[in-house]
Order: C-alpha cells, then structure tokens, then sequence
C-alpha cells in the first residue's frame, strides 16, 4: 500500500469521523430541545390540572350596590397570579378593581380575591366567570 | 468494513446511547410529574364529592347584635374550622366578626369530623341577616336564606 492510498483512507476516515460527529451532535441538540419542550409542557399542564378557583358569591346574596362584589378563592394546590385574573360578566370582559383578603400577599391555597366591578348590575340573570393565566376558570349564575 | 465507518458507528453508537438515556430519564420525570398531578387532581375532587353541608339552625339576638349559625358536616370527609369562609347577606365575614367558633360537644379543636356540628356566633351584626353562606377550604357550601 502506497502513501497516496495511506493518506486517501486517512481523508476519507477523518471525513466520516467529521460528519458522524456533526449528525450526531444535531441529533442530540433537537432531541435535548424537544426533551425540555416536553418537560415544559408536563410542567405547565401539571401545574393546570392542580389549581382551581371558585366564585364563592352568595348566588341569592350577589351585593351590587355601591358597586357589585365578587369573591374568588383558591381552592387548588398552586399559588396563582390573582392581578393578572381575567373577568368576564355576562360574557363581556369587564375592568374590576382587585384586592387581596385577610392581609394575604400572594394567591395561595385558600386565599380570596374580591373583585369590585362598578356599573351597577340591572335586575335580572347573570353570569360571571373569572379566567387565570394558566387557563383555569370558574363561572357562577346568579340573579338579582 | 473499512476503519471510517466503524468511527462513524462508534460515534453514531454513542450519541444515540446519550439521547436514549436523556429522552427516557425526561419521559419518566415527566410522567411522574403528571401522575402525581392527577393523583392530586382526583383526590380534591372525591374529597369535594364526599363534602356535604347542612345549615340546621339561624338565629339572630337582637338585644346583642348577635347571629348564631349551627351547621352539620353530613358529608364523610373531615374539614378545618380555621379554614372556613361566611358570608353575610352577601359579603364576606371578616375574621374579627367571629365572636366564637366551636365544634359542638368536641372541646377546643379544629378539627370538624363527619357528623359533628359547628356552632358560630357573629358579632356585631347590626340587623337580622337574610342569607347566610359558609364556604370550606375545598369550596364546598352551604346556605341558608330568610
């Protein structure tokens, strides 16, 4: 064997070596990306599935004078972002003033939010229903 | 088989060993994350199905501003006093209107077993209430109206 065939097998072997190494390390990076996507995702979805809110109104006691009173409390196992709380009344997303109860900081596990919504709500059927950032939502029906 | 290819295979060999052992150790984390999830998910909603309130008794003392509210777990699952929230006609009950809170027959405790009944009085009320709402910790209710 001469050395031209010496240091063609020798290209040749860095080659392969070269572009083995290269795919490899692709693979490894989509595989590592889609592993932290997907570990992500379990997160945010267990998340989900173990908080919970509910609307705790009287719903034949809803106080709508000076302003309507809601009353929102965490029933699941998560701390959540009470100020980013969407409301909806009658299915339109209204502006309420917000405030932590019973010299709570933070929205964890038993803690209620009032809500303070201010057009006066005429007699009749009504529906509210407040969204959290994670998805989770509560609705209630009441009337006045 | 020359030597470049079996590099190429050694490497190709070893990468899909790493992925392998990194895609399955996250499969397997987040399996459990989700599983342990879902055992906290159907365990809220069992104790909430298995919670059962009932107002027995309402009364309101005019001559001491006070409201008297008795009300009986005849549900299976055992709750926390300290946890309740009331409402009174509609708006919450700050803590400091709760003149006395017991667990009738049980002594000091917090602890409210099926079948045993709470007796609360609220003070001052300044008028007789028309509906009453106690809400436990899992956001079981019960009410009570004029």
């Amino acid at each position: 064997m001469g050395a031209d065939t010496t240091s063609t097998q020798l290209i040749f072997f860095i080659a392969a070596t070269v572009v083995a190494t290269a795919t490899a390390g692709i693979f490894t990076g989509v595989v590592g990306d889609l592993t932290h996507k997907a570990t992500d995702r379990a997160r945010s979805f267990g998340d989900e599935i173990t908080s919970e809110v509910k609307i705790i109104n009287d719903p034949s006691a809803v106080v709508t004078s000076p302003d309507t009173l809601f009353y929102v409390k965490n029933t699941g196992s998560t701390t959540l972002d009470w100020f980013n709380m969407t409301v909806f009344v009658d299915g339109a997303l209204v502006t309420t003033t917000k405030s932590l109860l019973g010299g709570e900081t933070t929205f964890r596990t038993g803690a209620v939010v009032e809500l303070l919504y201010d057009p006066t709500l005429p007699a009749g059927d009504h529906r509210v229903a407040v969204s959290m950032e994670n998805g989770v939502h509560d609705e209630l029906r009441f009337r006045i | 088989m020359g030597f470049d290819v079996t590099a190429a295979n050694i490497i190709f060999f070893i990468a899909a060993l790493a992925i392998g052992s990194v895609a399955l150790g996250a499969y397997w984390a987040n399996a459990e994350h989700v599983e342990e999830a879902r055992r906290i998910e159907m365990e809220r909603a069992q104790e909430l199905a298995h919670t059962n309130l009932t107002v027995m008794d309402a009364s309101y003392n005019a001559g001491f501003d006070r409201f008297t509210v008795e009300i009986r777990n005849s549900g299976s699952t055992v709750l926390d006093i300290s946890e309740l929230v009331y409402l009174i006609d509609g708006v919450l009950v700050e803590a400091t209107l709760v003149e006395d809170l017991d667990v009738i027959g049980a002594g000091a405790t917090d602890v409210w077993l099926p079948l045993e009944t709470i007796e609360i009085d609220f003070r001052p009320v300044t008028s007789s209430p028309a509906a009453f709402q106690l809400v436990a910790a899992n956001g079981a209710r019960a009410n009570w109206r004029l």
